[in-house]
């Protein structure tokens, strides 16, 4: 009888444990679509030109230009004349972001995965690596007036949104990387040889001799790229929350954060050595380098949770001990590029400003050029020939001195 | 445990009284008017936020044939808010004696008495349509399934007892308070059902 009634007990708190309740919420969310690993990792293709209709960043290499259409792929344009680019073909690339040059290697971002292609052949581009899972799973943008709906990164990445009606269950799960889309950027080099490309102001790719670097919000992926095809991974680094843009200049790297500019010796590259910090408010902070002067933009009112909009002039003439010397005031700054004493800047709603920035402590009274009219993201003065990005299309000019002429767009359909 | 113990000795006793009773009357029939009123609670995981609310249900039948009864029920029940359970009920004796066994189905709508609730807050994370400013919502109530199992004992010819446990499922939905919204918040609750009732025929 005693055995029975134990029993008794242990089944009947056996079905009362099993006896939950289930909640679920029912609300219109932004419902994933997903695309499978193995499509992911079979998606890259050369195929017909395509109108750029989101842009990104940019990166010049001899006479073409590579475009990234945000997430899709990368445009090549002929650029032999830059009064008449010609768009001549189309990469895609699911969750291209970032790229990166190396001589004929292109390195780009596919969702997790890094991705090279051989631009030896440029009517025939193909890829010739991928470092699978060796980078965060991020999101591509999506309608902000509803709520996302839970993910299942098991399925795969987001490739996409639909607005739906969805049922979940409230728990908690990891929320997954957001990137900024938004941003743009631009880098520049030649093609040929071993050259090795320059980081623009917002990128997140460098490259220094044989050491690729790729950061991402919070860690440091470094590779050695002496073998295009078969880069290695060295190590991968957490060096801190928050960053945003990566520069390299000689023997230094910068990081751009959203609260300061972290300084690191590359003296050996693949050991990174921290030197300094800078701290300012808290912002998103392209920045770019002449010399022993570092020019930063601030900018307020979006994710970096600042109202602050400014362009910061540091001196870096000790990397240890970098000081601001000078601030001035902007709209809502982006990128910004520099060749000489030309200082670029894309100041949001206020359009593309160029100073002479020959006296860092009076830039301001040296504005020699404002284009009102031009939204701009990023810009790559090169060589007489200014790249720019922006919300109306592909934008080209060639300045010199104080004189700046319009000489093509390509326009980004909506 | 107090209440079960009550119960068992209610039951042995009716069972007593039918034995005694059995010698003149060996049948029983459940035909006829009766009114069966059930109190108990509705048994669950320690996970749930409400662990054994207390239910009421009254159900009004007819017996259609000797072990068949049909009828209506109305309760109250107080779970994450007060409610007013309808059910259509079906029971089967399987013995026409004072002490039967019985299966019975209930189906049915639980009405919200509460015109809102603030039990479900916020959840602290962007995967929700409850934002914080969102933590009142309207019950709009919800159906119900209770099948289950019980045993009767009759004291006399129109009274008795019974004892029952069943499984239930309730459904409730909630609105957010003043958006013309279907439903935000869908909580299905699994419970065991334990009850004893007075039977009047």
């Amino acid at each position: 009888m005693k055995k029975h009634i134990y029993y008794l007990i242990i089944l009947t708190a056996l079905i009362l444990n099993s006896c939950t309740d289930k909640i679920s919420e029912i609300f219109m969310a932004n419902s994933p679509i997903y695309m499978s690993y193995a499509d992911l990792r079979s998606a890259v293709k050369q195929v017909a030109p395509q109108q750029l209709k989101k842009p990104g960043k940019m990166y010049f290499k001899d006479n073409y230009i590579f475009i990234v259409e945000q997430m899709k792929g990368i445009h090549v344009i002929d650029n032999s004349n830059p009064a008449s680019p010609q768009n001549i073909s189309f990469i895609e690339i699911p969750g291209t972001v970032d790229i990166a040059i190396k001589g004929q290697t292109l390195y780009t971002d596919s969702y997790i995965d890094l991705v090279a292609l051989d631009l030896s052949n440029l009517t025939d581009i193909k890829e010739i690596y991928r470092s699978e899972d060796i980078l965060p799973y991020i999101l591509p943008p999506y309608d902000e007036d509803y709520p996302l709906a839970q993910i299942d990164e098991d399925k795969g990445v987001v490739i996409g949104w639909e607005v739906k009606k969805v049922k979940q269950s409230p728990t908690y799960y990891y929320y997954p990387m957001m990137r900024e889309f938004a941003t743009m950027d631009a880098v520049a080099q030649g093609i040929n040889g071993g050259g090795v490309g320059v980081g623009g102001s917002m990128a997140r790719f460098g490259i220094s001799g044989t050491t690729l670097y790729i950061v991402d919000n919070s860690d440091l992926h470094i590779y050695n790229i002496s073998v295009a095809n078969s880069p290695v991974l060295v190590k991968s680094n957490s060096i801190g929350w928050g960053i945003e843009t990566m520069f390299i200049m000689g023997n230094h790297m910068f990081f751009g954060t959203n609260n300061g500019m972290l300084i690191y010796d590359i003296s050996v590259p693949v050991s990174p050595m921290y030197l300094s910090q800078f701290w300012h408010v808290t912002s998103c902070d392209p920045v770019v380098i002449k010399d022993t002067i570092a020019y930063v933009t601030l900018r307020g009112g979006n994710n970096c949770q600042n109202n602050v909009n400014e362009l910061n002039v540091i001196s870096i003439k000790d990397f240890r001990t970098p000081k601001l010397i000078e601030a001035y005031p902007m709209v809502g700054p982006y990128g910004l590029g520099i060749d000489g004493n030309l200082l670029f800047i894309c100041d949001g709603d206020a359009g593309l400003k160029v100073y002479d920035v020959s006296d860092p402590l009076n830039i301001d009274d040296h504005q020699i050029a404002h284009f009102p009219n031009i939204f701009a993201y990023d810009v790559i003065p090169l060589n007489g020939n200014l790249l720019l990005i922006g919300d109306g299309g592909f934008y080209q000019y060639s300045y010199s001195g104080q004189s700046i002429q319009f000489l093509s767009k390509i326009e980004i359909s909506e | 445990m107090k209440n079960l113990h009550i119960l068992l000795v209610l039951l042995l006793f009716g069972s007593a009284v039918q034995g005694q009773n059995e010698k003149s009357q060996t049948s029983f029939s459940h035909k006829g008017y009766y009114n069966a009123t059930n109190f108990g609670f509705l048994a669950g995981s320690i996970k749930n936020q409400n662990k054994a609310p207390f239910s009421f249900m009254m159900i009004n039948g007819y017996g259609v044939t000797d072990q068949i009864a049909l009828g209506f029920g109305f309760g109250a029940e107080f779970l994450q808010e007060s409610y007013l359970p309808l059910v259509l009920d079906a029971r089967y004796y399987f013995r026409t004696q004072k002490l039967s066994p019985f299966i019975f189905i209930q189906g049915g709508y639980s009405l919200a008495l509460d015109n809102e609730t603030n039990n479900y807050i916020t959840y602290p994370y962007s995967s929700s349509s409850l934002w914080s400013g969102y933590t009142t919502l309207k019950p709009k109530g919800g159906w119900l399934f209770n099948p289950g199992v019980g045993i009767k004992s009759m004291f006399s010819d129109n009274l008795g007892i019974t004892f029952s446990i069943a499984y239930r499922f309730q459904r409730l939905n909630y609105d957010k308070k003043g958006e013309e919204i279907d439903k935000v918040l869908e909580i299905d609750m699994n419970r065991l059902e334990i009850k004893f009732g007075i039977l009047f025929k």
